[in-house]
């Protein structure tokens, strides 16, 4: 079995390469009874949280890992990630963290928990 | 199961809120009695460095400088669970805010995600895996 750090790097990195390319093929990720926290708002389900994700006014997005952190739970993993995120047309990047629970599925994983926050300015 | 489910994000929802009450409150005032809410099966990593269990970390915070933590933000998902609606199952809660060492000139920001599970004595949570990054 392939180690959690390493299963948790390849999901991060398919992850914000498809919400940076195009967040509609994000549903596939997730599951009815999957949860989003985003900056607050909270989402119940596969199909309300693509909704949420594509009707966020974001363009030309790119998010930039700094750190993160996989550690196992129940069966899945908890990825912990930090990082920045550019929004098209703006010079001044945006820091934030989010936090995955992912269980697994057959031979693959998907988010039951996802929870997303941006880190202010001091 | 909308309604169970509602259930499990009301007492998720409590047991965080007096958990982010308590929690940075021991940590900056009264450090040595937060070992309490860790446990010997604690997964701790503290911005990338791993502790088994409180006895490790609870060495390594308390030779940490004096800390003023200001929470900025939290969030809690609780953790599917087949108990009774209103019976504490686990969660897991990430916490966001800037944290200022007496040492250091300029305060932090930080992100730290637990997972919390009940203790079943008292009705209370305890951390059953820990991660802190600075941001």
């Amino acid at each position: 079995m392939a180690d959690i750090n390493t299963i948790g790097a390849q999901f991060t990195e398919f992850y914000y390469k498809t919400f940076d390319a195009g967040r509609n093929q994000l549903g596939a990720l997730y599951r009815p009874t999957s949860m989003l926290s985003f900056e607050g708002a909270q989402t119940l389900g596969d199909a309300a949280i693509v909704e949420k994700l594509t009707g966020l006014p974001l363009d030309g997005l790119v998010h930039k890992i700094s750190t993160q952190d996989v550690q196992p739970l129940d069966g899945g993993l908890l990825i912990t990630v930090t990082g920045q995120l550019l929004a098209g047309g703006e010079t001044n990047a945006q820091f934030f963290t989010q936090t995955f629970h992912l269980k697994p599925d057959g031979g693959s994983y998907y988010v039951q928990n996802d929870i997303f926050r941006l880190v202010y300015g001091l | 199961m909308a309604n169970s489910l509602k259930g499990h994000v009301d007492t998720s929802s409590k047991g965080a809120d007096a958990f982010v009450g308590i929690y940075y409150q021991l940590f900056d005032t009264q450090r040595p009695v937060l070992n309490r809410v860790y446990r010997d099966t604690s997964a701790i990593l503290w911005n990338g460095n791993a502790f088994s269990g409180i006895g490790p970390f609870s060495e390594f915070y308390n030779k940490l400088s004096s800390s003023e933590h200001t929470v900025n933000a939290y969030d809690c998902h609780p953790l599917p669970t087949s108990t009774a609606p209103g019976t504490p199952g686990s969660m897991i809660l990430n916490v966001s805010g800037t944290v200022k060492y007496s040492n250091e000139a300029s305060a932090r920001h930080f992100s730290q995600s637990f997972i919390l599970s009940p203790d079943p004595t008292n009705g209370s949570f305890y951390v059953w895996s820990d991660c802190f990054r600075f941001v």
